[in-house]
């Protein structure tokens, strides 16, 4: 790579490590395999530099790059934590907003990686289901099925250990 | 979209993070020099006469790690005497269950050696683990990375140095050294007050054993593979085996393009910081796993259903006997492009001599 573009390179990289790394952060189960989902993006994201600086919408190429590697990773049972049933321990005298949010965290990080990353993107970032499946590399129909069966395990699995209260005007794209 | 379904979607918005998370667990710095290498491997790859020339001598090492620029930041791999390796094909360690945890997975290698465990008791709270990292004699964890440089002197491990690397939230890394010049690295998640206890437990329970053999059910065609990779790593179940009935028991081989490429990325993976398990594949695993999982198959191999990627590198297929063959190349890589044929390869088989023949 020639100096100029690993310039670019390393200035775009820096720019969005924290994007990159909060994307990698709600889909994965802990720190440092996030971390090590967006060292190896990024590495990846080096090697296809030029590709992808002539890419329609770099934000997107990279935020690609990211759930793929997530996915890719989740194959390999080396690197896989298991699932198990038990609640999550939660510090004692939590505000009751954060408690929600861990509980909410769990029962995400519950779910198939598939799935998780089909709410992540379209929850979470708002992705049109268009934009999900381009990311995903699935149809859109695809997209639309695993939205609605990652809400259904959603739901059970919360129960009623959260107020589902409508939160209004919080919609997102179609 | 459905009405219950905006419930979830402005539940799910509560776990948008307006916080900067921490990002000095990712170096651009390393990025930048292991896509390097892998661009590297692709001039190589894509070279038949040098590749012809590497298969055809025993040099392939000083080759590979001649090749680039001197500025490439690439490390240098230890001289040849200095580091002890171990035998891909040996289990080199022992561990019992201790600190809450029991062993359940073992990965063999030249440079280190990996235990996975998994919690004994119910107790541990969900998703917990344990990793032990065994680095062969001679190489020591650098002190580029900010978590080894900052590390903590801890109680004694066996009278031996311990120190913290680091101790987050969802998880604590302990190191001690364990021979002379010889480190092992301890990584325990979870939510326990008692992380760093537990780790010491971990620690106190490894120790050297007589190099038990490792096999593997299964062989997998050479001359599908091509004769550039060799094992590097053996990853087989050990103690009582995985954690419940829906984690898949698997047999993988990690292959990767000669002991030279090998060290140099070995090394510089440890020279930035010691690494939890599975922070780097190799350029190509394949192997079984049991209960195969639900994947959805896009074609056949062999008559069997499969299901074939050639866009993410990976390739699997079913076979029988309840087993799923796996092919896979590192999402790093492009240097293997025949997955359905290494994958069709691979049969079950009695744990007899080299797997890859």
């Amino acid at each position: 790579m020639r100096a100029q573009d690993e310039r670019q390179y390393v200035e775009y990289v820096t720019a969005r490590l924290p994007d990159l790394r909060r994307l990698a952060g709600s889909l994965c189960k802990d720190a440092h395999r996030a971390d090590d989902v967006v060292q190896n993006a990024i590495t990846k994201l080096y090697v296809h530099w030029r590709r992808a600086r002539g890419a329609d919408n770099l934000d997107a190429y990279v935020r690609t790059i990211v759930v793929r590697t997530f996915l890719n990773d989740q194959r390999l049972r080396w690197s896989r934590v298991r699932l198990t049933d038990e609640l999550t321990e939660l510090p004692a005298d939590q505000p009751r907003e954060v408690e929600t949010r861990l509980v909410i965290a769990d029962a995400l990080q519950r779910l198939p990686p598939k799935l998780r990353a089909v709410l992540v993107l379209r929850f979470l970032y708002d992705l049109s289901v268009r934009e999900a499946a381009a990311t995903l590399g699935c149809s859109e129909n695809t997209v639309k099925s695993q939205t609605a069966r990652g809400l259904a395990v959603l739901r059970q699995s919360l129960g009623d250990r959260v107020d589902l209260r409508p939160q209004a005007g919080k919609g997102v794209a179609q | 979209m459905k009405t219950e379904d905006e419930d979830y979607t402005g539940l799910l918005q509560a776990l948008r993070e307006d916080t900067t998370p921490d990002t000095g667990g990712i170096s651009v710095d390393r990025a930048i020099q292991d896509g390097r290498r892998t661009v590297r491997r692709h001039r190589i790859a894509g070279g038949a006469a040098v590749i012809a020339l590497i298969a055809a001598v025993s040099t392939a090492p000083l080759l590979l790690n001649g090749i680039g620029n001197s500025d490439d930041g690439v490390a240098v791999a230890p001289s040849p005497g200095s580091v002890q390796f171990f035998g891909v094909w040996s289990q080199v360690f022992e561990a019992g269950s201790a600190g809450g945890f029991t062993p359940y997975r073992y990965k063999t290698g030249r440079y280190w050696q990996e235990i996975a465990l998994r919690p004994a008791t119910t107790g541990l709270g969900k998703e917990a683990w344990a990793g032990v990292t065994m680095l062969a004699q001679g190489i020591e964890p650098e002190t580029s990375d900010k978590s080894w440089a900052e590390k903590s002197p801890i109680a004694n491990i066996e009278d031996r140095p311990a120190y913290l690397l680091d101790q987050a939230k969802a998880s604590v890394r302990i190191a001690w050294q364990y021979a002379e010049n010889s480190w092992g690295i301890v990584t325990v998640t979870g939510y326990s007050a008692a992380q760093v206890d537990r780790a010491r437990q971990i620690a106190e329970s490894v120790h050297r054993g007589a190099g038990r053999p490792v096999t593997v059910p299964f062989t997998v065609s050479r001359a599908a593979i091509g004769s550039e990779l060799e094992v590097t790593s053996v990853s087989t179940p050990i103690g009582s085996g995985t954690p419940d009935p829906t984690t898949p028991t698997e047999y993988l081989l990690g292959l990767d393009v000669g002991a030279g490429t090998e060290s140099g990325s070995v090394i510089e993976s440890v020279g930035s910081g010691p690494l939890p398990p599975a922070e780097r594949q190799p350029q190509l695993t394949v192997g079984i796993t049991t209960p195969p999982p639900a994947f959805a198959p896009t074609t056949t191999v062999n008559g069997r259903p499969a299901e074939v990627h050639p866009d993410d590198n990976y390739t699997r297929f079913s076979l029988t006997k309840g087993y799923l063959a796996i092919a896979e190349q590192s999402p790093l890589s492009s240097y293997l492009t025949n997955f359905t044929a290494i994958a069709a390869s691979i049969k079950l088989a009695g744990p007899n001599g080299d797997p890859v023949r």
